[in-house]
């Protein structure tokens, strides 16, 4: 193996606590077969309207093999957004075969995590007040979520939490593969999650960016369609671990890809809505594809952002075309917003996921209810169904509010 | 003594502080600082830009306009420059007039603000739209741990930035309270606290510093290095902002083999600073 691969950084660990599944293999079957997990979300005294559609995960379960980590009563005891968090890291370490507790003394293993959570605290003590709490009148100073999770998993490497709005675990999977290239550590649980609440559906609402098309939930979620009316809000945890090739390898695990290249912009343009000129948005695709050394001829497949809000579809299509020049109409794109909803913070760690099942099933998720394809938003779409095609390469987009742009480029470790 | 360095660790991750200012006010001050012209030079706020500004974010703009005037590299491009911004607990007495609004007059009360202005990238956010940075933009942080990791991560940015962007500076923010606000039932402050932002300019750069004593932030890997003084990654903003003032070097322990070594001003930008708080302390 030559230095450039054993030094490549690649995804060996996954773990994910959707409204479309909690298993890579689950969440891809839903992707492959173009199934919503969009449904009707009751907010309980707090509805802002009769009926929300949303993406709920009506159960969080403690995945499979990770007892090493949390018994099921502490995880019980955990609020939803502890759960989403804890779940998912701790299935992503032990598909990796990493356990920090016992790993970092036997092999002096150096494990960091870095969570993509954009409103921690705002979450905390919105839960807090509803349970008739004092929390977000005098306010104490407990450590972060990402902290006890460190803590409950032994992590011993740096440990912490950023944000970029919608693009929040997007920044932690390039944080961390930065992390890894200058060797601060020696693998990094990398991912977000978010949950769904009164204030933020509320707030999304009073800002008309959440869909109204509340009659039939299934049909709320249309990226790119001429249609489309704002997005629909979701929930879940996604986690992954990322290590350097060489590695993973001398453990014999599965490598699900290659986080191969990250690029980063902001358009400093509003606090909330999307900038119309593409220039920025595509400099961090472009600086993606130059930073994975690919020209954009390569990528088999576009994740897109698209959320299904009218001005940001059409500026992410400006943004694709922009950055691939005469490609972009040879490479599919599709959003997997339509099925799965909006994750939020935990939307770009999502996205990634698909990028890696477009990758093991050679395979294009579709974009689903895309009925009638705005001009404004002229691609390669996959509308409906998915599609049999090699994949080995993927790019990967998340923006968010503040103007925050994202590319991850995914590939084939192979 | 056990020296233990990654064979991997890239040394890289050094930033000269090329400007660095610091800003406070009680909560009871901010509304005004916040309606304040924020301006120097060609760079300004749009106007009303800060009126539904969380806290955290007003003061951290007024310490970034601070740095802006205290900068040796006053006529660089900022244009392509990133932000980092590490808050504690931001975002509090408008989270809890908010949450008294949705229990009281149901989710119609709930105002669109709260999203974009009361998140963890909220002021990273306001430093990028507000002043026209098109580099990388996030928050870090929110609790106690806050300055460290926004020091962490401004280090982990500087390796990308020098390659993609070599002439680009990172605008490291940090914000936080020196207690935490408290608040009666119906929203009102019931204490006059003292909100403190600290802004960084940092140059990243890939060799050692020739003049070791010019001041820089770097991630160390040694375990066990010595050190003169060592704050716990929770340490607070405020004892932060004391000794990078008073030129006392610091070490920020984030893990047992992972630290943040942090040189004091130099003596002549200690000088002018003091020169500076006289002018402000004169001029108020």
């Amino acid at each position: 193996m030559s230095s450039e691969q054993s030094s490549r950084i690649v995804i060996s660990g996954v773990g994910a606590s959707t409204p479309l599944g909690h298993s890579f293999s689950e969440i891809g079957d839903a992707l492959q077969a173009g199934r919503s997990g969009i449904d009707w979300y009751d907010a309980g005294t707090f509805n802002r309207l009769q009926k929300h559609a949303a993406a709920n995960v009506q159960e969080i379960l403690l995945p499979t093999k990770t007892e090493s980590f949390i018994h099921t009563e502490e995880f019980n005891k955990s609020s939803r957004i502890e759960q989403f968090m804890i779940g998912p890291a701790a299935h992503a370490l032990a598909d990796a075969g990493i356990n920090p507790k016992v790993d970092s003394l036997k092999q002096k293993k150096r494990v960091g995590i870095i969570a993509g959570i954009g409103a921690e605290q705002l979450k905390n003590w919105e839960r807090d007040f509803l349970d008739n709490g004092h929390d977000v009148f005098e306010a104490s100073s407990q450590p972060s979520l990402v902290h006890r999770v460190a803590h409950m998993l032994g992590v011993n490497g740096p440990a912490t939490t950023v944000a970029a709005a919608c693009a929040s675990s997007g920044y932690a999977l390039a944080l961390g593969k930065t992390w890894l290239a200058t060797g601060l550590v020696d693998s990094c649980v990398v991912g977000g999650c978010d949950v769904l609440s009164p204030t933020a559906l509320a707030a999304f609402h009073n800002l008309r960016a959440l869909s109204r098309r509340d009659d039939n939930p299934q049909k709320a979620s249309r990226p790119f369609d001429k249609n489309r009316d704002g997005f629909v809000m979701g929930e879940g945890g996604v986690f992954f671990v990322l290590e350097r090739q060489r590695e993973a390898e001398d453990r014999q695990c599965k490598i699900y890809g290659e986080l191969a290249g990250i690029g980063m912009s902001s358009d400093a343009s509003h606090m909330v809505t999307p900038c119309s000129d593409p220039v920025q948005a595509s400099r961090a695709i472009t600086e993606a594809l130059a930073d994975a050394n690919l020209s954009p001829a390569q990528v088999d497949y576009i994740n897109a952002h698209a959320a299904g809000t009218p001005v940001g579809d059409a500026a992410e299509a400006g943004a694709i075309r922009n950055a691939f020049g005469p490609a972009a109409a040879e490479i599919f794109v599709s959003s997997t917003k339509s099925m799965s909803g909006h994750l939020i913070s935990a939307a770009a760690a999502f996205e990634a996921l698909a990028c890696l099942v477009a990758i093991e099933r050679n395979m294009v998720p579709p974009t689903i209810n895309l009925d009638e394809p705005d001009e404004n938003c002229c691609l390669r779409h996959v509308p409906h169904q998915s599609i049999s095609s090699p994949v080995h390469v993927t790019a990967s987009n998340s923006f968010g509010f503040g103007g925050s742009n994202l590319c991850l480029i995914l590939k084939s470790a192979a | 003594m056990n020296h233990s360095l990654s064979s991997s660790a890239d040394l890289s991750a050094l930033c000269l502080v090329e400007s660095y200012a610091s800003a406070s006010a009680h909560a009871s001050e901010i509304d005004t600082l916040a309606r304040e012209k924020h301006t120097h030079g060609c760079h300004s706020l749009p106007p009303r830009f800060l009126r539904h500004a969380d806290e955290q974010t007003v003061i951290g703009m007024h310490s970034i306009i601070q740095a802006m005037a205290a900068d040796t590299q006053d006529s660089r491009d900022i244009r392509n420059d990133a932000v980092v911004a590490a808050t504690c607990l931001g975002g509090q007495p408008s989270a809890a007039r908010t949450m008294i609004g949705l229990r009281d007059k149901g989710p119609v009360a709930v105002t669109p603000h709260i999203v974009p202005q009361c998140s963890l990238h909220s002021v990273a956010s306001a430093a990028s739209v507000g002043f026209g940075m098109h580099g990388p933009n996030f928050g870090v942080g929110g609790g106690p741990h806050a300055p460290a990791e926004g020091f962490l991560l401004a280090l982990t940015l500087a390796p990308m930035l020098a390659r993609t962007s070599p002439s680009s500076r990172i605008w490291l923010v940090c914000t936080g309270w020196d207690q935490q606000p408290c608040l009666d039932a119906a929203g009102i402050l019931t204490n006059d606290p003292i909100c403190r932002g600290m802004t960084f300019v940092l140059k990243p750069e890939k060799a050692q510093p020739v003049d070791n004593t010019y001041p820089h932030i770097q991630i160390s890997c040694l375990k066990n290095a010595p050190s003169p003084r060592i704050l716990p990654a929770h340490g607070r903003l405020k004892e932060l902002c004391e000794q990078f003032e008073t030129g006392t070097c610091t070490t920020i322990a984030m893990t047992d083999t992972c630290t943040i070594e942090i040189s004091p001003l130099s003596p002549n930008q200690l000088s002018s600073r003091s020169n500076e708080l006289a002018l402000q302390k004169e001029a108020a």
